[in-house]
């Protein structure tokens, strides 16, 4: 998962460095994910994911890492 | 020196200002919309929002939306809600007046925010140039 997570980071996030290098709790936002960034980056996990990030989930919190969202998405498909 | 005048007259008044700026690189704005489509435009915008940034044949101005974002993220620096804390886009409206400059109406989370901010007022300017659109929101607090 921690893969496709990557890729969508690399393609969405806008990110100041490459995110195959981050750690998996690594601070996206202070890697240079925006607001609006991480709105392309919640739809793509969607699509690749299949599934739809509840209103409770859209917050800061759950998109700041790879091990967050790693987390969200395994709480959304259990 | 201006601003530092202008703050200590507010202050003298008993309101703080805080404000909150954001730049768009418009073409982001295009990108997004052609990869992830309405459900990008509804996840971020309101209705009234995207039409007010419709053109008559059903395009969109991207110019437009790239402004109404920036605005929308200014407010989000001014407001600063936790990490955990849940601040819809779409609980910041811009809407243009009848006179046809843009105003900021808040709702629902960035409403409740603001009001234990302590703000009273909200202003908003918008600009675009070429291929990037800004905003400057100043919020007045009490």
């Amino acid at each position: 998962m921690q893969d496709k997570i990557r890729k969508i980071l690399k393609d969405h996030g806008r990110l100041a460095v490459d995110a195959n290098s981050l750690a998996e709790t690594t601070d996206l936002y202070q890697s240079g994910m925006t607001s609006h960034a991480s709105v392309n980056v919640m739809l793509a996990l969607e699509g690749e994911f299949d599934v739809e990030f509840p209103d409770h989930m859209l917050k800061r919190s759950v998109f700041e890492s790879i091990a967050s969202i790693t987390s969200a998405i395994n709480q959304i498909k259990n | 020196m201006l601003l530092t005048i202008i703050k200590r007259l507010i202050s003298r008044l008993g309101v703080m200002p805080a404000i909150g700026n954001d730049l768009v690189f418009v073409p982001d704005v295009a990108s997004s919309h052609h990869q992830f489509g309405e459900r990008y435009l509804k996840f971020i915008f309101t209705d009234n929002e995207i039409l007010d940034c419709m053109h008559k044949d059903g395009s969109y101005s991207y110019t437009s939306l790239a402004a109404r974002i920036a605005a929308k993220e200014s407010v989000m620096k001014l407001l600063k809600p936790a990490r955990d804390q849940l601040l819809p886009w779409q609980s910041i409206e811009v809407r243009r007046d009848p006179t046809g400059a843009a105003d900021l109406i808040l709702h629902r989370e960035a409403k409740a925010m603001a009001e234990k901010q302590s703000i009273i007022s909200l202003s908003l300017s918008l600009a675009h140039e070429h291929q990037y659109a800004s905003a400057l929101v100043l919020a007045t607090q009490i």
